[in-house]
This record gives structure tokens, C-alpha cells and sequence, in this order.
């Protein structure tokens, strides 16, 4: 883990926040110094378009035809606005001055003026006088009847740059400080926001295998939090669940462990305690090897279950002919069908290709049918069907018996569960073979359930995604 | 014929000794590895039954150590652990067969038999027992001179009871055998015993002998006489 990794969350938080709010926060002062900056040019250059405008209409042709100033006062008095310029003047192409704002308007920058240079092109610059003063200089041509004439004036930047650095100062000292007020506010606010985590890690940490029935409290179940403790309650309940199914199992186990056992041990014992004759003590000896072969079949269930339901996926995975595999189901249990009177039909059309274990998925046809064939009275019927749909496998079991009720449909596929509980003796079976039935086609990918039109029998029906042929492949492909 | 058991469970090997020994096997008993890696350089055996979870040696090490000093004698393992890979280690340790606990003491006799028989050519093409006559090669089975009208799996079972004549034929032995079944939990028994049932019917539903006899919680024998 690396040293940012190991930080609390709420510091990670605080950092982030802190790193964002600095780039927002200079980009925004880059954009408004470049604006402001651009702006006071923009005006600068605005002023001293007006100036020269105003300047070149003071202008006259004389009677010789050259241009000469012309004050409508009589006076050399310059319009009002001329006064908001350092310095103006006009000269003709030839370098002879035609009017220069008086001295008394420029403030004592005459020794800065520049001198006039024909060479200068139109436009708008910067310059700096020997005085180190900086201007901004509009040069202008203009043309009053055939006669040229080139008037410059210049605007000192002086104001325009103390208020640009009035704008740097107030940045580079706010800016800091706004970083730092907000790198404090950030790890205020992530450490209040992280206050119900720490409280729902507390409440969790009280929860464990003895009190699985505590839960979370809800604050606001729209909220992240919220979200997080119904997760996380829902997460308690599915694992109360299984530990309760757990206790539950391995109770069951153990009581089915016990009788064939009691049993065993209470006929041995009385089959001890009196003399019998020879046929007698074989008739002990094989209630007991009976009870003993009990006990293994239980042994050999509880651990074919443990270890289907450990697998994630099939571990031998072939593609296999459900139909063909039915068909040889039918015909090995078939015998059992026929021996009750009972009529057992297979239905199936072409081969139905599915991907998996074909000894797994047998014993789920077997397991099914078995038990078909025990709750179906003598005489009744037993049908069998295999069928497909685009995409699907699907395999139905129907039969005769006495149906099951729609509470129990789930329960069937439970371990150790049996439709009639009074009669749990006299029903051979532990109530296994459907939960292991599930487990595989869960772990098939396919789906199982039972549907039971009550006292007309029920259908267990089981889905398996279809193999894809080779030929479908192709035409899919093609 | 001798046999070595190494089993460190007393009962069960004072069990299969007795078993054994009624069919007029040798038999001697060791208890650890180390007993029975000592027994088999001392003296001759025929078979070995190994457990695999013994104290000290266990068993699958003793057999390799066996395997590699060039012993040859035929082993038949029994061991609880019950997986594929399991079975795929004993015998690459060298075991000849694997049996897994529990089992019946049938099943031990019928794969004791094997493995001595192995390597002989005893191929019987004729059964007789009593007046019940059954023709490999013919695929014929009659009784008293009647042919038997037999479906394919009835033969095969009684094929099966005559080449174990006069011992027990457990369930679990038919369900691997005649039905090839792997997997223990297949619900098979009803199946077994109803091809039973009709089988008997066939062979002894007219005579008056019984030959086919069912030995509660134990399995089938095909016998003349009542065991």
C-alpha cells in the first residue's frame, strides 16, 4: 500500500478537495488578469482614436494650400477632450510641426516626447522614453483635401499599469488564502460527512455469528449512506439465512445419522439379549446390514451434495445429448414404472445439445424421475419430455401423485426436506436428491422449478442454456 | 493362498480375517506400515489389502517403497477417501485396485478372487449349477432342459450370479457391474431388485429347488444349497 493509500479517507478527501479548488481558482485569476489586462489596452487605444479624430477636424486648408491649425475660438485652446492625452501633435509629410497640444497641458512630459521620425508606420505601439516613462502611441496618415499630414498622440500607461498591479497583488495574496480556507473547509466537511461511516463501522463491528438478527439502523434510505446500510443489512440478512440453514442441515444430518444408528443398536442389543435360532439371528443381523447400508447411501448423499455445492461450474464439461440421455434414464427406471402398473412415455424430437457433466446431469434426470415414479399411485402416468426452444434445453418430468402444495414448491428443492413429514418413515429417501437436483443445474447455468395443478400431479421442469452446434455457429457467423 | 492385511482398525481386521479365512484363505494381520513392510520381506503373500491411514508409515508410502524395491505382489487398497484423485494416487503408487470404505465384505471376496485369478486364462464358456445350464456362446440359459426366456439384462445378471456361484453378489457390485453405474447415489436398488424378482421368477418359478437366494441387507447368492 502506498504511503497516499494508507492516509485516512478524510485527509485523502481534504488533499483532493484542496488540489481542485487551487486549479479552479488560478485558472480563474489567469483569465481575469489576461481580461483586465486587455481591456485597459482596448480602452487606451479607444481614447486615443477619439483624441486624433477630434485633433484632425481642427484642420484647415489655408490660402497658400497647405494645412494649418484652425482654432474656431481664435485661440490655440485645444478641445476639452484633447486634455486626456499626455501629448498630441500633428506634423506635415515634409517634418514641419502643424500643432502640438500646449505645453501647460502636458504636465511637464515634454522632455519625453519622442521626436518625430517619418520612418514610423501607422499604428498603435508601445514606447518608452529615455525618461523611462512607458506611452502608448497611435500614429496616424491623414489626407484632407490631396494634402497628407501624420498626427500622433500618446496616452502615458502609468494608470493603466498600477491598477494592473492593484489586480496582482489582491491575487497573489487572496489566493493562497482562499486555498488555504478551503483546504480547511474540505477536511471539516469530508470529516463530518465520514461521521455515520464511523458509526456504521462500529454497529457492524457488534454484529457477528451470535447476534446475526442485530441490524443497521436506516437514517435515510435514499442517501449514499443509506444505500450502503440497506446493502449491507441485506448482506446480514442472506448470511442469518445460511447460518441459520447451516444449523438447520447439520441438525437434520445428525438426526438422520442417529436413527439407522439407534436402530442398529437397539436390535443388536435385544437381538443379543434372547436366544434365537439360526434364522432368527440372520433376521437381526440383516435388519442391521440394512440400517448400515442406510447410513452410507445418507453418508454418500450428505458428501455428492457438499460437493456440488462447492463447485462454482461443472469440472468435466462435454457436450451431451439430454434427449439420449433421457431415453436411457427412461429405460433404466422404467422397469420401476412397470412394475407399479404405471405408464412411463418418453416425448423428444431431434437431439437436445447442452454443455456439461453427463453423470451429474443423469443423476438429475434419475433423482426427478425416481421420484416420480414413488409418489405416482399404481396405475397412473409418468411422462417425460424433451424439447428446445432458440436458445434453451428444456426437460419435463410430469406425473400422477398427489401434487404439491404451491407453499412448499420452494421448500422441495431444501435439504432434507420431504412432502409429507408424518410419513418421512415409511418414504424411503432422505430428501436430498432435489436439493443436489438444484445444486447441478444451478451450476449448469440452467434453472429448476416445480409446477403443481393440486391432486392432478406436478411437473418439475428443468432449463439449461442449449450447446451451440457447430452448424449454428456457422450460420450465426455467416 | 496367502493373504496380508494391514489395517490398524482391529475389529475390521479381525472382520475381514474371519471372512477370509472361511473361504479358506491364509491369513495374516499387521497393523502398522512398518509391521507389514517387515511381513512382506519376511515371508511370501499372494495379495496384500493395505489401508491407506495407518499410524506411523501411511500406507501409500509404504506401497511406493514396496513398488520401488521390486515387489510385485498384487495389492488391493481400502481407504475411506473417496475422491478421483484418490484413486488415481493409489494406483499410481502401484495398487492393482481401490476399494473404498465402507464396503461390503462381498465386494472384497469377488475383487480378492480377481486379482489372485489375474494373468490366468480361466475364461468359462459353460455355467452349470443344479439342472440350471447357461451357454455363453449360445447366449442360451435353461433349466430342467426348459430354455429360460431371458431379456438381455436378465441374462447378464445371471451370467453374473453363476461366475460368483455359491457367494454373495451385493447390490452395489450389480449396479457397477451389470448397470455401470459410478456414483454411489443412484437410487438403482429398486431397479436391482425387480430385475431380481422377475430373474427368480424365470429360473426357479417352476422348479421346486431354489437356486437364487436373497441374503437380507447383505445381497444375492446363486447356490444349490440354502446359506
Amino acid at each position: 500500500m502506498s504511503a497516499w493509500a494508507a492516509r485516512k479517507l478524510r485527509t485523502r478527501l481534504a488533499v483532493a478537495y484542496v488540489i481542485a479548488t487551487s486549479l479552479v481558482l488560478c485558472a480563474f485569476a489567469i483569465f481575469v488578469a489576461v481580461f483586465v489586462h486587455e481591456r485597459l489596452h482596448a480602452e487606451i487605444a479607444h481614447r486615443l482614436d477619439q483624441e486624433v479624430e477630434i485633433a484632425e477636424r481642427s484642420l484647415r486648408m489655408d490660402d497658400a494650400g497647405r494645412l494649418v491649425w484652425y482654432a474656431p475660438h481664435g485661440t490655440h485652446e485645444p478641445y476639452l477632450p484633447l486634455r486626456n492625452v499626455s501629448w498630441l501633435d500633428i506634423h506635415r509629410p515634409d517634418g514641419t510641426l502643424i500643432y502640438r497640444v500646449p505645453e501647460s497641458n502636458m504636465a511637464g512630459t515634454a522632455a519625453a516626447i519622442p521626436s518625430f521620425e517619418k520612418e514610423h508606420t501607422s499604428g498603435i505601439f508601445s514606447i518608452t522614453t529615455p525618461g523611462g516613462v512607458q506611452y502608448r502611441l497611435l500614429q496616424r496618415d491623414i489626407e484632407i483635401a490631396g494634402q497628407r499630414a501624420i498626427s500622433r498622440a500618446a496616452i502615458s500607461e502609468d494608470q493603466a499599469e498600477r491598477q494592473l498591479d492593484i489586480l496582482y497583488w489582491v491575487i497573489g495574496l487572496g489566493l493562497p488564502l482562499a486555498v488555504l480556507l478551503s483546504g480547511f473547509g474540505g477536511y471539516q466537511m469530508a470529516g463530518r460527512a465520514l461521521v455515520p461511516m464511523s458509526r456504521i463501522t462500529a454497529q457492524a463491528r457488534a454484529i457477528n455469528a451470535e447476534r446475526l438478527d442485530a441490524r443497521l439502523p436506516v437514517v435515510n434510505r435514499h442517501d449514499e449512506l443509506g444505500e450502503l446500510t440497506v446493502t449491507f443489512n441485506d448482506l446480514f440478512s442472506r448470511l442469518q439465512r445460511s447460518f441459520e440453514e447451516l444449523k438447520r442441515c447439520s441438525a437434520d444430518a445428525s438426526h438422520e445419522l442417529r436413527t439407522p444408528l439407534t436402530i442398529i443398536r437397539s436390535v443388536g442389543e435385544v437381538g443379543l439379549g434372547r436366544h434365537h435360532d439360526e434364522a432368527g439371528y440372520r433376521e437381526v443381523i440383516g435388519d442391521m446390514l440394512e440400517e448400515a447400508d442406510r447410513l452410507t447411501l445418507l453418508i454418500d448423499s450428505l458428501l455428492a451434495l457438499s460437493r456440488v455445492e462447492g463447485l462454482q461450474c461443472p469440472s468435466d464439461i462435454k457436450p451431451v445429448d439430454l434427449g439420449a440421455l433421457a431415453d436411457d434414464v427412461a429405460i433404466k427406471f422404467g422397469v420401476l414404472a412397470e412394475e407399479k402398473g404405471q405408464t412411463l412415455t418418453l416425448e423428444r424430437t431431434g437431439p437436445v445439445s447442452v454443455t456439461g457433466d453427463s453423470g451429474l446431469l443423469h443423476q438429475v434426470i434419475v433423482n426427478i424421475l425416481d421420484n416420480a415414479i414413488k409418489y405416482t399411485p399404481p396405475g397412473g402416468r409418468v411422462h417425460l419430455r424433451v424439447d428446445h426452444t432458440d436458445s434453451e434445453a428444456i426437460l419435463e418430468i410430469a406425473d400422477d401423485g398427489p401434487g404439491i402444495a404451491p407453499e412448499n414448491h420452494k421448500k422441495v428443492f431444501e435439504r432434507f426436506y420431504r412432502v409429507d413429514v408424518s410419513r418421512s418413515h415409511t418414504v424411503e429417501g432422505f430428501g436430498l436428491g432435489l436439493a443436489i437436483t438444484r445444486r447441478v443445474v444451478e451450476i449448469h447455468g440452467g434453472r429448476i422449478e416445480v409446477s403443481s395443478a393440486s391432486q392432478t400431479g406436478s411437473v418439475f421442469r428443468v432449463v439449461l442454456p442449449l450447446a451451440v452446434s457447430p452448424k449454428q455457429r456457422d450460420a450465426n457467423r455467416g | 493362498m496367502r493373504i496380508l492385511i494391514v489395517e490398524d482398525e482391529p475389529k475390521l481386521a479381525q472382520a475381514l480375517k474371519q471372512g477370509l479365512e472361511n473361504e479358506h484363505y491364509e491369513v495374516k494381520v499387521a497393523a502398522t506400515g512398518e509391521e507389514g513392510f517387515f511381513l512382506v520381506h519376511a515371508e511370501t503373500f499372494d495379495l496384500i489389502i493395505l489401508d491407506l491411514m495407518l499410524p506411523g508409515r501411511d500406507g501409500l508410502e509404504a506401497l511406493s517403497a514396496l513398488r520401488h524395491l521390486g515387489f510385485s505382489t498384487p495389492v488391493l487398497i481400502v481407504s475411506a477417501r473417496d475422491t478421483l484423485e484418490d484413486r488415481v494416487r493409489g494406483l499410481d503408487a502401484g495398487a492393482d485396485d481401490y476399494l473404498i470404505k465402507p464396503f461390503a465384505f462381498a465386494e472384497v471376496l469377488a475383487r480378492v478372487r480377481a486379482l489372485i485369478r489375474r494373468g490366468r486364462a480361466d475364461e468359462i464358456l459353460r455355467f452349470k449349477a443344479a439342472d440350471l445350464e447357461l451357454d455363453r456362446v449360445t447366449h442360451k440359459a435353461t433349466r430342467g432342459g426348459e430354455t429360460l426366456d431371458l431379456t438381455a439384462r436378465e441374462f447378464e445378471l445371471l451370467e453374473y450370479l453363476l461366475l460368483h456361484l455359491d457367494r454373495v453378489v451385493s447390490r452395489e457390485m450389480l449396479a457397477r457391474d451389470i448397470w455401470r453405474e459410478v456414483r454411489r447415489v443412484t437410487p438403482l436398488d429398486n431397479v436391482i431388485d425387480v430385475h431380481m424378482a422377475r430373474l427368480r421368477k424365470k429360473v426357479d418359478g417352476a422348479a421346486g429347488h431354489k437356486l437364487i437366494h436373497t441374503l437380507r441387507g447383505v445381497g444375492f447368492m446363486l447356490s444349490e444349497v440354502v446359506p
